[in-house]
């Protein structure tokens, strides 16, 4: 009778694990793209050299299947990205498949540039069953699905393990703030070669910041979730940073770009004094920034971004979402592309999980194998992720429409200001600065 | 005396020809550099001549990104650059002709205008047109960078042309216009062709500035395979190719070819062009 | 015979024959093309300017609030108007006696001359375009071309970083007076005008080369200096396509020019599109320029020779 029983449930495992195999095509869900006749699929995202080069061939591999898709592809860097998209949306001529950050998403949502998924998934024309209900919920504003985990990241500080290991310094996980302090400081004597820390406009440094501090985000609805006092905390790393030499200031940054990161200094640079040893990045992207570092024979590293309290500050988070904006012509279509995206199976192994370990459990184990052979970093990734996973707090909601706006007008200012060398601000005036401004423009939006 | 002054001759073609090499070093290190292995360039950004030549960097530049090559940006380029230099010349002809020739009542506002047209330039514009063709729904298209200029709406162009009409005598319009010929007629029989130096001038500069137009591409094209040259190349030189530095100065050694070769068939009459009415370069 | 009258003509044939209906015709595509591609655009963007408008939702009228707060809390704005007029009242003079100085030392008798002028003049020519805002970027990197070749003879420029705060404008000043090509072809045109007979007239009143330079040519030259100041002092405050794909503004908005600012805010890289406020900049900006070309023209009659 067991035996029975078995023989019958393999029968069934077969069965239903050959039936992806004998359904023709790709895995699109329950829209047959052939039907859609000769049309062109408008697809952007923001990216990196790696990136576009797997996304494309995933792309090719769709129109090998269906000769009458053919697709609009838009890659960009990530500042011109959301101009760009900006003016698009304002044209209403958006892409059918865009790619969509957390911090933006509740924006792009409430302006109404985004199609809600929900029908789709309860229609079964975009199959979500492999992914966790926790990333899903990542996607949604209010009750709507408005996009789809492409990939899961972790922050991530990627360092030059070649430099570490010729000092013989030895990077812990658990990274505390003290211990990069003293790496950097030592690096930095040795070999001149400084860090960068706090660039530009990202918000992403101060959230780490804040979650150390017992906050979840470092937003609210009004405002800035931290104290005045509690933030000066955080604006003195930068001016001790700068005053010690090891961190890259203002007018080094300039020198160099940090945007890309083929030219980030982390691996591009001919002298040690625009060379940095590491850069606060997210996981995936050590994949993009181990291609850049290959050619001068420089193998990387990766824990978490220091923090006096890396469990607090640390998440899991969507890398990034693939949404279907309102100006698809044809939403069916759209979103059996994006089904093959997050579910096809060798679609994924095209894509190299470079956007990061795919959100649907059974792609990510059926892809693990063939990825260490395409995508070397793909098991430190998983790993680190895994040790993530254990090791930190829950993300933060979806962030407050006006964030950007506070991101390009005041976190830039501010930073460039305490990143400058003799800077007459103190951590606590820019705090300030940065309680007040924000409060001013979030209740202006 | 006579070897004085020849000795000051040669110094004189000496100092000037080092100023020359100065203006154009540049340039020439970004040609010669694009013959360099990509690898070399910067380790040997000091000196001018590659020790070994290739053309890797051109193969490697003309790839493109995105499944489209160089080639699909160039033949872009070309066709806004024509088709919006041909609107140019016509149109401005035309306006030229009215405004120099004959007489009506709006003559002095219109003038005016086309003058105003010359102080107030694209970057001032660039926010309102963006707009105003959003209402259009030109965005998206190259409508915004042709359609425009097939309205004289460079007062440059006009004014240099009616300079150049300034220069016809009169009497050949009254003897056309004695022997029965239009108003219409005296512009395609007489104007028209004596103007043809003035229209050259203008071709050059109108084609040389529709080149290196990158806002308009920036704002209005969105998608790849409608990419032209500047457009590709910022962004050729932004995320895809990274530290590719050889190639990127491949293609944009490339890209001030078709310049180039204008400016040196032509020179004359652009020279001509230029002192006659002064422009900005 | 021959001839037909004209007044024999009759009803349109004869309305459209007539020299004020083809001034007109031929007019058209100015009229029609100023009210399309400018006065349309131009109302449009007036209208914006009181408006807060960030193009996804509709515009709502805020009346001078734009205008307000550019004058009273944009510090970016004093920043980058700052920055702009540094820029041009700095570049623009220097590039005039730049061009000044090297068509004097041109206008010289000998066959080589046409030959020296077109390289002076193609960096005019192909200046505007992308390919030499990249070029730029890489000849003035820390271990660019500049460093790498002057590094030997100024030592403090091995590996001197160019793009940082001060240093950053004048890699942008020198890129502007590089181009100085045009100025210098219209100073050319302008010496081969004077008269000869009034530098031998000097000459028999016993003037020596310097004198006659400061007594004959430059105060002829005025006219041609005072056009070259005005069109160059206007394409200096409107300098955007270099600036942007050189600098970006960068480092602390040192090189953050009006046009770059105004277009930020009109397409920022993350948040909202501010129209209405950018709309407001490129009016400010409009009446800036109106009222320094206004000055330049003031200034004419005190130093510029009329005949």
């Amino acid at each position: 009778m067991k035996k029975v029983c078995s023989l019958v449930l393999s029968i069934v495992l077969l069965v239903t694990l050959a039936l992806p195999a004998l359904a023709d095509g790709l895995t699109v869900g329950t829209y047959d793209p052939a039907s859609a006749g000769a049309t062109e699929v408008g697809f952007a995202w923001w990216g990196n050299q790696v990136r576009d080069e797997v996304t494309k061939a995933a792309t090719d591999f769709f129109t090998e299947n269906y000769p009458n898709i053919t697709f609009n592809l838009n890659t960009n860097v990530w500042n011109n990205y959301w101009a760009l998209m900006t003016t698009y949306s304002a044209n209403h001529d958006l892409p059918d498949l865009m790619q969509q950050d957390y911090a933006y998403l509740e924006l792009w949502a409430n302006n109404g540039s985004l199609l809600d998924l929900t029908p789709y998934v309860e229609s079964g024309a975009l199959d979500l069953s492999n992914v966790p209900q926790n990333i899903i919920d990542t996607g949604k504003v209010g009750d709507g699905i408005y996009a789809v985990c492409a990939g899961v990241n972790a922050p991530s500080l990627l360092y030059n393990k070649t430099l570490t290991d010729k000092l013989g310094i030895e990077v812990p996980k658990n990274l505390t703030w003290d211990q990069f302090v003293e790496i950097s400081r030592k690096i930095y004597e040795a070999e001149g070669i400084g860090a960068v820390y706090g660039e530009g406009n990202s918000e992403n440094m101060p959230t780490f910041y804040a979650r150390s501090l017992g906050y979840t985000s470092l937003w609210t609805a009004e405002g800035l979730a931290p104290t005045a006092e509690e933030m000066a905390g955080y604006y003195q790393r930068l001016i001790d940073g700068v005053a010690e030499g090891w961190m890259f200031d203002t007018d080094k940054i300039a020198g160099v770009n940090v945007t890309d990161l083929a030219q980030h200094p982390l691996v591009y640079g001919t002298s040690n004094d625009v060379r940095s040893w590491c850069a606060f990045a997210f996981s995936n992207q050590i994949s993009a920034f181990q291609t850049a570092a290959t050619a001068d024979g420089i193998e990387l590293g990766l824990t978490n971004w220091a923090s006096s309290d890396p469990v607090a500050s640390n998440y899991v988070k969507p890398s990034q979402f693939f949404s279907v904006t309102t100006d698809a012509e044809n939403p069916d279509l759209a979103v059996a592309i994006l089904n093959y995206l997050i579910n096809d199976v060798e679609g994924n192994k095209i894509l190299q999980a470079e956007r990061g370990i795919p959100a649907s459990s059974a792609v990510a184990s059926a892809i693990a194998d063939s990825m260490d052979s395409v995508n070397p970093t793909y098991s430190m990734t998983v790993e680190y992720l895994e040790y993530v996973t254990a090791n930190s707090s829950p993300i933060f909601s979806a962030l407050p429409s006006f964030v950007g706006t506070v991101q390009t007008e005041v976190l830039q200012t501010l930073s460039e200001e305490c990143l400058t060398k003799g800077t007459s601000m103190t951590a606590a005036e820019a705090a300030q600065m940065l309680v007040e401004q924000t409060a001013e423009i979030a209740a202006d939006y | 005396m006579v070897g004085k002054s020849r000795w000051k001759e040669v110094i004189y073609h000496v100092l000037v020809t080092i100023g020359a090499i100065i203006m154009i070093y540049p340039l020439l290190w970004m040609v010669l550099s694009s013959f360099k292995p990509t690898d070399q360039v910067l380790p040997t950004a000091s000196s001018l001549i590659p020790s070994t030549w290739t053309l890797d960097n051109y193969v490697q530049g003309w790839k493109g990104f995105m499944g489209y090559t160089f080639g699909t940006f160039f033949a872009n380029s070309f066709f806004i650059a024509l088709t919006s230099t041909f609107g140019t010349l016509m149109s401005s002809a035309f306006v030229a002709y009215a405004l120099k020739r004959l007489r009506f009542k709006l003559r002095g506002v219109l003038f005016i205008l086309v003058l105003s047209t010359m102080m107030l330039p694209a970057q001032i514009l660039m926010i309102p047109q963006f707009m105003w063709y959003r209402h259009l729904n030109w965005v998206g298209t190259y409508y915004p960078m042709i359609l425009p200029y097939f309205f004289a709406i460079q007062g440059f162009f006009v004014y240099l042309i009616m300079n150049f009409i300034g220069g016809i005598p009169a009497s050949l319009d009254e003897a056309a216009k004695i022997d029965g010929c239009s108003y219409y007629g005296i512009f395609f029989r007489i104007i028209l062709p004596l103007i043809v130096p003035a229209l050259v001038t203008s071709a050059i500069f109108s084609f040389i500035w529709r080149w290196d137009d990158y806002l308009s591409a920036l704002l209005y094209v969105n998608r790849a395979s409608m990419r032209p040259v500047s457009l590709a190349l910022q962004l050729f030189n932004d995320p895809s190719s990274g530290s590719d530095i050889g190639s990127t100065l491949a293609m944009s050694t490339l890209s001030i070819v078709p310049a180039t070769v204008i400016f040196l068939i032509f020179q004359k009459s652009l020279v001509e062009g230029i002192a006659s009415t002064g422009i900005k370069g | 015979m021959t001839v037909a009258p004209r007044a024999k003509k009759k009803g349109f044939a004869a309305w459209i024959g007539k020299e004020s209906t083809a001034g007109y015709v031929f007019s058209l595509p100015f009229i029609f093309g100023f009210l399309m591609f400018m006065a349309i655009p131009m109302g449009l963007s007036l209208y914006y300017s009181f408006c807060k408008y960030d193009i996804q939702s509709a515009p709502t009228w805020i009346g001078l609030d734009n205008y307000i707060k550019i004058f009273t809390n944009d510090s970016t704005f004093t920043k980058a108007l700052t920055v702009t007029c540094y820029y041009a009242l700095i570049g623009t003079p220097l590039k005039v006696i730049f061009a000044l100085i090297v068509a004097l030392i041109l206008n010289h008798e000998s066959k080589a001359v046409p030959i020296y002028r077109a390289t002076y003049y193609l960096p005019s020519i192909i200046g505007g375009s992308v390919a030499v805002a990249i070029l730029w970027r890489r000849l003035f990197e820390s271990n660019g071309t500049i460093n790498a070749i002057f590094g030997g003879i100024l030592p403090f420029l091995d590996g001197y970083n160019w793009f940082s705060e001060g240093p950053a404008i004048w890699v942008l000043i020198i890129l502007t007076v590089w181009q100085f090509g045009s100025s210098m072809l219209i100073f050319l045109s302008a010496l081969k005008q004077i008269p000869r007979e009034l530098y031998e007239a000097s000459r028999v009143d016993g003037a020596t080369g310097h004198q006659q330079f400061w007594h004959v040519t430059l105060p002829l030259l005025t006219p041609t200096i005072f056009f070259n100041l005005v069109q160059q002092t206007i394409n200096s405050f409107l300098a955007f396509t270099q600036c942007k794909l050189i600098t970006n503004g960068d480092p602390r908005k040192s090189t953050l020019f009006y046009t770059v600012y105004q277009y930020n805010k009109a397409f920022p890289a993350v948040g909202k599109s501010q129209m209405g406020y950018a709309s407001a900049l490129a009016w400010i900006m409009l009446v800036i320029i109106t009222v320094v070309t206004a000055i330049l023209f003031w200034s004419r009659s005190k130093w510029v020779y009329e005949d």
